[in-house]
């Protein structure tokens, strides 16, 4: 897999630097938490005022507890700043796949190689899973360590499902870019794609919950799904994530059809 | 080694590369010649399996191109005309990544040519000199040792020293009987090396033979001093004769093919000189451009 692990390695500074990022986020929550907590009654009597179409607004469902750990997170975290933490680390990674090296002139010398252009896709595939898994385990281990610091006492098999559900969510981002790079060899198209895409499937998920007229939008976002999957306080069931790992599975077998047929590097 | 069949490419409404017929034997050096925009990059393209013929079919090593195109380039060298390569990797880091993709040890030869074209493998690509990187480029082609090699205008940015070892190498693949299918707009690198040659414009092939066939196809400009001034139209219907010109007692005249007609026609004068500059090549060439443009 010498292709997949020259992708992996390319992007070593750009994990450590999202890791970074999302460790030191979350243990600004945990040193946080305690505050918040021994504000009591105070803070979630105007939590309880804020209406349902605020939470929404931020990828919640539901009004939230936020004095509770899960509660807490969710609003915090997994509500809306990991989905698009994810999503953009994955989209970095999706674009410069094929769509990058093509727009480079890279793919040029690496297309002529001896190998077929399924096992060029396929492990320029497996290092966005390689990346984006990295990334979720990473972020599990820095929520563990932030319900440690904050003394959250999070159980650890929600914590890894609902890392495991950020990590699809930025997977299926990531697979929509490296598969429109493959179907159009096109870097800034496919980040500008991709891009209009988090924030149009963001907004039809708000906009459902909002309102009524609009509940059926849900089913085109990919948030929806990602939400049903989510729970700090609940083991994942294998069947919420089938939504977001079937759509991942459509993308890749899309850009691969094209990609196998397409002219390269006109 | 190399045959082409009816081979088409359109883009759109555009058609790059217009129903080539096109065979090259093993060990043959053959020169593809054309302008700028004549089909060369896409045909060669064709070859290694990035673009996909409309039309006609192209096989090499009896294998087709699209279908079985991972086979056949595992015994391909290819140097693009537009060379990018990873800036970040040094030149030895590259190949290696290369020589694990073609599942094949490649460091010796690698060593050899880096010696042979006095390149340091070490640094990196984005901090060598346009005339560095494209002998990267070709040590990525040469370090498996490819019974074909496929290079589309490989001397761009040579400087002359180079471009003369660059050819020099030609040399002894051809004596090592490796193909080599060399495109180039240059003819006067492509004549020292190649076997045939190819002439390719407006995506169609013109003409093809050996250097020695083109050039019977040469012209010659004569000029010939008479003792005193003929009449031009003495001349002007001389088989093989055209432009002839009466300049004082010489006459001009491009001749092409046998000058005995035009011998015979000078010998009714006293002829006191006889020069004669056969056209080159290039010239050739231009023309030939010309004509189909």
């Amino acid at each position: 897999m010498p292709i997949c692990w020259k992708a992996c390695l390319e992007k070593k500074y750009s994990l450590a630097g999202w890791t970074a990022g999302i460790l030191v986020y979350m243990a600004i929550l945990g040193w946080y938490y305690p505050s918040l907590a021994e504000a009591g009654d105070e803070m979630q009597a105007l939590m309880d005022l804020m209406p349902k179409d605020m939470w929404a607004m931020f990828g919640i469902d539901e009004a939230v507890d936020m004095l509770s750990p899960s509660g807490f997170l969710t609003a915090e975290a997994f509500g809306m700043m990991l989905p698009i933490f994810f999503s953009v680390f994955a989209m970095g990674i999706g674009s410069r796949a094929i769509g990058g090296e093509e727009t480079d002139g890279t793919l040029e010398l690496l297309a002529t190689l001896p190998i077929a252009r399924r096992q060029l896709y396929f492990e320029k595939f497996a290092a966005l899973v390689i990346l984006v898994t990295a990334l979720g385990i990473l972020l599990w281990l820095g929520v563990l360590f932030a319900s440690a610091r904050g003394g959250m006492a999070l159980s650890v098999g929600p914590v890894a499902g609902s890392s495991v559900m950020v990590a699809l969510l930025g997977l299926f981002f990531g697979a929509i870019t490296l598969a429109a790079g493959a179907m159009t060899g096109r870097r800034t198209q496919t980040v500008a794609i991709g891009s209009a895409l988090i924030v149009v499937t963001f907004l039809f998920k708000s906009l459902a919950a909002m309102i009524d007229s609009l509940s059926a939008l849900k089913w085109l976002s990919p948030f929806y799904y990602y939400g049903q999957g989510l729970s700090l306080d609940e083991n994942l069931l294998f069947v919420d994530t089938l939504p977001l790992v079937g759509g991942i599975i459509v993308l890749a077998i899309a850009g691969l059809i094209v990609f196998e047929r397409r002219d390269l590097c006109t | 080694m190399i045959s082409i069949s009816n081979l088409s490419k359109h883009y759109g409404s555009v058609v790059a590369v217009d129903d080539l017929n096109l065979s090259i034997e093993p060990g043959e050096v053959f020169g593809f010649i054309g302008p700028n925009g004549a089909g060369k990059t896409t045909t060669i393209r064709v070859l290694v399996g990035l673009l996909k013929p409309t039309r006609g079919s192209v096989h090499i090593f009896g294998m087709d191109c699209w279908s079985d195109g991972a086979k056949i380039r595992n015994r391909i060298g290819y140097l693009p005309g537009d060379l990018y390569l990873y800036q970040k990797m040094t030149t030895r880091s590259l190949v290696r990544y290369f020589a694990r993709l073609r599942n094949t040890d490649t460091a010796a030869e690698t060593d050899r040519l880096a010696r042979q074209f006095d390149l340091d493998l070490d640094r990196p690509i984005g901090q060598l000199s346009k005339g560095n990187r494209q002998k990267a480029g070709l040590i990525q082609a040469l370090a498996h040792r490819p019974d074909l090699l496929v290079l589309d205008e490989p001397t761009a940015g040579l400087d002359p020293l180079l471009q003369q070892e660059f050819l020099e190498l030609m040399g002894h693949m051809r004596e090592r009987g490796q193909t080599v299918f060399l495109s180039s707009h240059l003819l006067a690198e492509v004549e020292r090396v190649a076997d045939r040659i190819g002439v390719i414009n407006s995506g169609q092939l013109n003409r093809i033979g050996t250097v020695a066939e083109l050039r019977a196809a040469a012209r010659r400009i004569i000029e010939i001093r008479f003792e005193h001034p003929p009449a031009a139209s003495e001349f002007a219907d001389v088989e093989g004769v055209s432009n002839a010109e009466i300049h004082g007692t010489m006459l001009k005249c491009i001749a092409t093919g046998s000058m005995d007609a035009l011998m015979k026609a000078a010998a009714r004068h006293t002829v006191v000189d006889v020069r004669s500059q056969e056209e080159n090549l290039e010239e050739v060439f231009l023309d030939m451009y010309r004509e189909n443009a």
